[in-house]
């Protein structure tokens, strides 16, 4: 039987891994979480469409990529023990925002401040774990062998635990575009020589563009990403994604940032045939899954799957029993928000069969 | 012809890469000062015809930047086109608990930043830090840099720091660099600065505050006047390595310590020594000069010229210097030699 490893961000799982879901049981859990069926992630349709492989969903809200990469590893190792052969393994990553990062925070570092322990609650929208990654399967009680704190989009106002004050003192001290891309380099190289030496099937793909400068230069913005409208353009951004599919341009992007010599050398060290890109001649570089789905969703397809909503991005609910259609995606958006949300579970399914399933991992 | 790419902190060398000297260009030995020689330079004095050799080490360097600055030669290496089995990495470790920053250019105004604490590898810029620069905590002390730069440090020791962490930060740097070198068909081969593998080092460790001593964080010998004539290094023979915890051993397990590493061991008393423990064991004061360089026989670096009580004086207060260059000479012919080329 073929092990497919997926890891990610909310981009993979809605929920917390080994909080409160767990990476072998994720068909059941999402299930019983009161919507219905709209969490089917990528992860979902592979096991759905491919009943013949063993799906190991390790994708956890708020993740950075160097936890993404730590918990695959963690998680091969045991596979490892359990003599699965390295080559009935593959993994699919789905990188997050570059500019995320991760602290860990040890038992003793828990020990000399008693308010860096974790809330024991393992509630599946509890607010009490938010920004937390507790990876490891040994362990009764949640953080006793130390736990990942993520910052996320480094909104963390909501956030109880102290280590947010280490946290936004780094992003006010430390936090820039370099010393992200730096980290996020070493993270795909550390893992592609990882899977490599392993002998293990693998596909990357981001979340969203991690590379065309329009975006990394976009990252000191609060919301991470550039404007997805024209220049000047007099309509909101909703409008022009759904019925412009507007993207932003970065197909002469230069990526002037790996000209920095203390990029560079990663860079040049990347397999870049291990990732997957969104691209479109003359308009489009290395997107991500965003780009992909805001390209081909069409909410006239005659075929897509009627059991689920609609809708491009899974936050785009349409309440009051209103159909979904483009003008109503656009009407409900606010114009302070940022535009782009999760892949909905009906483009997912399309993802999976029309991109995914195609890669030679199965 | 050889390829030779070696890192390290101050152990491996006493100035700065690519800002006191330039690792492309082999400055010819006789320039340097030879008391201040480390185990690089004796590898270059002895193997002229048999290996070029290209020195990364910087004082006060974390493993972050030693990889870093290891796989940025590499990479210079094979873009002119050398083979990769022509290239061979010696790596000196340090002590796992130091860490560092990237700081990029016209983060920090440029006109406060000093030398101290700073790594500047890359040789691509027209000034020093242009491109940016790696700021190196050390030992956690603070430094003449600017205000911001040691809140950084010293916020950073009192939140965020732990030997946990730390750990895991330095096995990633282990797993990088020996998974890259493998799959580019590299030989590479480790020694640390001290012993950061057995569990003793870890578990005397009480906590940290910001006002507790920096000794917690940097090698540590026992600081003992008489300590050249006890040679009393730790007892580890029986310990385990590391803390036992699972975010740390899944990462341990894919290491190939008896392979990748050189130890320094006294059998039945310590296991996982570095090339300090390997110093103070090894030194006695008839060890033979034969290098027709009239090199003192002195166990450090600093106690050149010392004399008796300043010397115990040394030991008395600090937990390690850097080993002399004739201590060095001496690890070259029996510890390199034999089991590194």
């Amino acid at each position: 039987m073929k092990h497919i490893i997926c890891s990610g961000c909310s981009f993979t799982r809605a929920g917390r891994l080994n909080i409160n879901v767990t990476s072998d049981n994720f068909l059941k859990e999402d299930d019983q979480t009161g919507d219905s069926n709209e969490f089917n992630y990528y992860p979902h349709w592979i096991q759905t469409l491919h009943p013949e492989t063993n799906v190991i969903n390790l994708g956890s809200v708020t993740n950075d990529n160097k936890t993404i990469a730590r918990s695959i590893i963690y998680k091969i190792e045991k596979l490892k023990k359990q003599e699965i052969p390295l080559n009935d393994i593959s993994v699919i990553v789905q990188w997050s925002s570059f500019y995320r990062n991760s602290f860990f925070v040890s038992p003793s570092k828990q020990k000399e401040n008693q308010k860096l322990k974790l809330p024991q609650d393992r509630g599946r929208w509890s607010d009490e774990n938010s920004h937390i990654n507790d990876f490891v399967e040994e362990k009764t009680n949640l953080g006793e062998h130390g736990y990942y704190f993520l910052t996320g989009g480094f909104g963390m106002g909501h956030v109880k635990n102290p280590i947010k004050d280490f946290a936004e003192l780094y992003l006010g001290h430390l936090h820039s575009y370099e010393e992200r891309l730096l980290s996020f380099l070493e993270t795909i190289v550390m893992l592609q020589m990882y899977l490599k030496s392993n002998g293990i099937k693998y596909k990357m793909f981001n979340i969203a563009n991690n590379f065309s400068d329009t975006y990394v230069l976009n990252c000191i913005n609060g919301g991470g990403f550039p404007d997805f409208k024209p220049t000047g353009g007099k309509r909101n951004q909703m409008y022009e994604i759904i019925k412009n599919k507007y993207i932003p341009n970065t197909w002469n992007d230069k990526m002037e940032y790996f000209s920095n010599p203390y990029l560079k050398y990663y860079y040049d060290m990347i397999d870049w045939d291990g990732f997957w890109f969104y691209e479109e001649e003359n308009n489009h570089k290395y997107g991500g899954v965003t780009e992909w789905a805001i390209k081909n969703f069409n909410i006239n397809d005659p075929n897509r799957d009627v059991n689920f909503r609609n809708a491009l991005f899974m936050e785009q609910i349409i309440r009051d029993n209103k159909e979904y259609t483009e003008d109503n995606l656009i009407d409900i958006y606010e114009d302070w928000r940022c535009p782009l949300g999760h892949v909905s579970a009906r483009m997912y399914k399309l993802f999976t069969q029309n991109v995914i399933s195609k890669w030679n991992l199965f | 012809m050889k390829h030779l790419i070696t890192s390290g902190c101050s152990f491996t060398s006493l100035t700065k890469p690519n800002i006191d000297f330039p690792v492309e260009i082999e400055i010819p030995l006789q320039h340097k000062r030879r008391d201040m020689w480390t185990w690089v330079d004796w590898i270059r004095h002895y193997n002229e015809q048999s290996y070029s050799v290209y020195n990364y080490g910087c004082p006060t360097n974390d493993n972050d930047t030693i990889v870093e600055s290891t796989l940025y030669g590499i990479n210079k290496l094979l873009k002119r086109g050398i083979p990769s089995n022509d290239i061979e990495v010696i790596i000196q470790w340090t002590c796992a608990t130091r860490n560092s920053f990237f700081i990029p250019n016209g983060f920090i105004d440029k006109n406060k930043i000093v030398n101290a604490h700073t790594n500047d590898f890359v040789d691509e810029k027209r000034f020093k830090f242009e491109k940016g620069f790696k700021y190196l905590t050390g030992g956690y002390n603070k430094t003449e840099q600017p205000a911001e730069l040691n809140d950084i440090t010293m916020n950073y020791l009192a939140l965020q720091f732990s030997h946990h962490e730390r750990i895991i930060n330095w096995l990633k740097n282990i797993i990088l660099i020996s998974s890259y070198c493998k799959s580019k068909g590299i030989k590479y081969k480790f020694f640390q600065l001290n012993n950061n593998i057995s569990s003793y080092y870890y578990n005397r460790f009480k906590g940290l505050s910001p006002k507790q001593n920096k000794m917690n964080t940097e090698p540590h010998l026992p600081i003992k006047e008489d300590l050249l004539k006890t040679k009393d290094i730790e007892y580890t023979w029986d310990d385990t390595m590391f803390i036992d915890n699972p975010y740390i051993n899944y990462l341990v397990e894919q290491i190939d310590f008896n392979s990748d590493f050189w130890f320094y061991e006294i059998n039945n008393h310590h296991k996982f020594g570095g090339s300090l423990e390997w110093t103070i064991n090894e030194w006695n004061d008839n060890i033979e000069d034969d290098s027709g360089f009239e090199l003192s026989n002195i166990v450090y670096y600093e106690l050149e010229n010392k004399t008796e009580e300043e010397i115990k004086e040394f030991f008395r207060t600090k937990s390690y210097g850097h080993p002399s260059s004739l201590m060095w000479r001496k690890f070259y012919f029996e510890i390199l030699k034999p089991n590194f080329l």
